[in-house]
């Protein structure tokens, strides 16, 4: 029978970053709190036995979101044969709580005092011996990310598992009795002291999973009501207990470094600022697309753009099918089809890693972790929580993950809500996208991609303003508890791997999804509806997409071209560019002399190449972040209405920008156009700035809530 | 047929074979075929050797 190891500890205590370490895995990590919402298991490195679980962090076992729930349960229900608990050295006494509730499900569990480097670095002592006398458990000081002592940790905790865990910590006279009396009457099962503290705290889910009898109930509550005076909860008085303890234990054990002018709060004096953090955080988000779009990552995908995918595959490749005398058909899939397509994509690749690298290193510092802070204080004012922001972080990666980062949020409304709104944010698969329409169109300007994040974060915003006044999403917005890590240089080893990762998963999406479109937007655009191969005008696909661009020509873009690529891009986003790529023959274009990006510039003005873009950032996801909606709403209905919301939002947004840019830009006035935009202006002004009758509502039943409870 | 038919040929059918069984067989482990940060396909990845 393999050893079953689980991580538990609270969130952000480098549980993920440990079962990297241990498993050999490459789980994504992240300097917040949040980012592990499943569980997930590995083999130990070196021994194939030994079964490591990474659990979601908890604060206790006690849970209040979806993801604590998948702990909780786990740790009760499954009872892994040892536990190392994570413990966050700098933060010892908060993450403390959780140990005392771990050490009474009768599983052995070994500290593993992680982050101890920083600890020491900062001049805190801890006497380890005494402190895991007084626990119970022994300790051992671990720097997951340095790769220290986890070895140690896991040997420790593999000698003690499935050995029997006697728990030391007792609680005060009356209490403890209480808690003795309580567990004399549960029937024989694991974690039976566990049971007895959540019994005597009066949490219904214990009680629920042990389905006692009447007698027994009634007992155990005598029991409460016998020990519980002064009108304080059970459940507070058992808190209050456990943090006296921890208290106590670290009083006697940890000598603090006198306190020294901390430079991570000197930093976050200026970035969080009331005034200065959001000026601050748009000069980071421009200073980073300036790096990737418009100068670093510009050279390479140049060059990989221009010549590697412009010049020397499809010029090599060309040659050789020649040579082989080829069918010219053959030829035509190959270099436009499936070198153009892809190529286009791939073209993207060093944008992308410069992009993912400045990313990963503001997470990894700590910087992003304030951003959700100073986003809590935007979010709140329009009805959102700072709790949404976690996700549309993750999301700057890849929408699928974010969506399911929801999972941290408690409020029901507000979780739907984040979920519908994380694809705004411009994810990876976005990037060649707009790097496309800025190169092509705007000359590389920083602007444009600054613009794109920002744009999404506003219609974050607005979706919230907008949305809250409504029945279905009323409610206050959730309360944001959030720890900020402490600044530090990251490890270039970690900000690399999360960078090349990032890139090999676009590379394999440019090997599998996007090929596969290429191929058959290829066929598409060189066959008509009786199979004989056709000019691309009179091709299956213009059909289609000109069956569809009346629908899209108010937004200046109504040609057959942008209609396919956008309606491509709902199997993969990248797929926009991959599809331009093909219908544009960006190797043909190349060999004739003429540039793909000067056929984009005859084809679109740069007020419609913006318009769609913005609709392109904004609309439907691909169809993985919408199996990812479905399977976080849990509902086919609540499903469809996000991905109308999203489209609707998207249509109306590139309506207005079109619209309104073309009168400011050429100072006509086209009835045809500009009517419908400033009607639908007028209804989102509405929408927007129209009284919340909801909130009224709330008010007036908490009054009435409120006066019941006092009666 | 040439034999550069049949070579060009077999090597575009073989690309799109491989393609298509990595996106069902990803599709069939529970991932999606985005991205796969989450790795929620990837348990049991890295045996040890």
């Amino acid at each position: 029978m393999p050893i079953k190891l689980s991580l538990a500890g609270n969130p952000n205590s480098g549980k993920t970053t440990m079962f990297n370490t241990l498993t050999g895995s490459d789980q994504r990590v992240g300097n917040w709190p949040g980012v592990t919402v499943e569980r997930k298991e590995g083999k130990l490195k070196g021994n194939a036995d030994v079964i490591v679980q990474d659990l979601p962090g908890i604060y206790s076992l006690s849970p209040y979101t979806l993801e604590e729930v998948v702990s909780r349960n786990y740790l009760i229900t499954e009872q892994p044969d040892v536990i190392i608990n994570i413990v966050d050295a700098t933060n010892i006494e908060r993450n403390l709580y959780l140990t005392t509730q771990l050490t009474e499900l009768g599983i052995p569990v070994v500290i593993a005092l992680n982050m101890f480097d920083d600890l020491t670095r900062r001049g805190d002592k801890v006497d380890l011996e005494k402190l895991g006398k007084l626990l119970g458990c022994t300790i051992i000081p671990t720097s997951a990310v340095r790769n220290t002592g986890c070895q140690e940790a896991v040997d420790k905790a593999v000698s003690l598992a499935g050995k029997e865990f006697p728990h030391i910590h007792c609680f005060n006279g009356d209490i403890e009795n209480a808690l003795i009396e309580i567990e004399s009457l549960l029937p024989a099962i694991p974690a039976s002291r566990w049971y007895a503290v959540k019994l005597f705290e009066r949490d219904t889910k214990a009680a629920q999973t042990l389905t006692l009898s009447d007698d027994t109930a009634k007992k155990i509550e005598e029991i409460i009501a016998r020990t519980v005076r002064n009108g304080c909860s059970p459940e507070e008085i058992i808190a209050r207990e456990r943090y006296d303890f921890i208290s106590k234990a670290v009083n006697a054990s940890v000598t603090k470094a006198p306190a020294a002018l901390d430079p991570t709060a000197r930093i976050d004096s200026i970035v969080t600022n009331r005034f200065l953090a959001l000026p601050i955080f748009a000069a980071v988000m421009f200073l980073v697309y300036y790096v990737s779009i418009t100068t670093i990552g510009t050279m390479g995908t140049d060059w990989v753009n221009d010549v590697l995918f412009g010049e020397i595959i499809p010029e090599f490749v060309s040659g050789l099918l020649e040579k082989a005398h080829t069918a010219s058909w053959l030829q035509g899939l190959i270099v436009e089809g499936i070198i153009g397509g892809v190529g286009a994509v791939l073209g993207f690749l060093p944008q992308m890693l410069v992009l993912f690298l400045c990313l990963s290193f503001l997470e990894d510092c700590g910087y992003m972790s304030r951003v959700a802070f100073i986003m809590d204080r935007v979010f709140r004012s329009f009805g959102l929580s700072g709790k949404s922001f976690i996700p549309m972080l993750i999301a700057t990666g890849c929408s699928v993950p974010g969506i399911m980062a929801s999972r941290t949020i408690e409020n029901e409304s507000d979780r739907r809500m984040t979920v519908l709104t994380t694809g705004f944010i411009p994810c990876g698969a976005k990037l060649p996208v707009i790097a496309l329409i800025a190169g092509a169109l705007f000359n590389n300007a920083a602007w444009v991609a600054t613009s794109c994040y920002l744009s999404g974060i506003a219609a974050v915003v607005i979706s919230g303003m907008i949305l809250k006044k409504t029945r279905l999403f009323a409610g206050d917005p959730s309360p944001f508890i959030m720890e900020l890590p402490s600044y530090h240089l990251p490890l270039w080893s970690s900000v690399l791997r999360t960078t090349l990762q990032r890139g090999w998963s676009f590379v394999r999406k440019a090997a599998t999804i996007i090929l596969l479109s290429t191929v058959i937007i290829w066929v598409l655009q060189n066959f008509n509806w009786h199979f004989r191969m056709v000019d691309a005008n009179d091709s299956m696909l213009a059909s289609i997409g000109s069956m569809l661009s009346p629908l899209f020509a108010p937004l200046g873009w109504g040609n057959w071209r942008a209609v396919v690529a956008t309606l491509t891009g709902l199997i993969a986003k990248e797929n926009v560019v991959g599809t331009l790529g093909v219908l544009y023959g960006v190797a043909e274009a190349a060999e004739d002399g003429s540039e793909y990006w000067e056929l984009l510039r005859r084809d679109y003005s740069k007020l419609a190449a913006y318009s769609f873009l913005i609709f392109n950032l904004l609309c439907a996801p691909c169809f993985a972040a919408v199996a990812a909606v479905r399977r976080e709403m849990m509902s086919a209905r609540w499903t469809l209405f996000a991905l109308g919301y999203q489209t609707a939002f998207a249509f109306i947004t590139s309506l207005l920008i079109y619209q309104f840019g073309k009168f400011f830009i050429s100072g006509v006035f086209e009835w045809q156009g500009m009517v419908p935009a400033i009607i639908l202006s007028g209804v989102v002004l509405y929408l927007l700035f129209r009284k919340n009758k909801f909130a009224r509502t709330q008010d007036s039943n908490a009054v009435e809530l409120h006066g019941e409870e006092l009666k | 047929m040439t034999w550069g038919n049949l070579i060009a040929g077999t090597v575009v059918v073989l690309m799109i074979a491989a393609a298509l069984t990595t996106v069902i067989r990803r599709k069939k482990r529970g991932g999606c075929v985005g991205c796969d940060e989450c790795r929620r396909d990837c348990t049991f990845r890295k045996p040890e050797k």
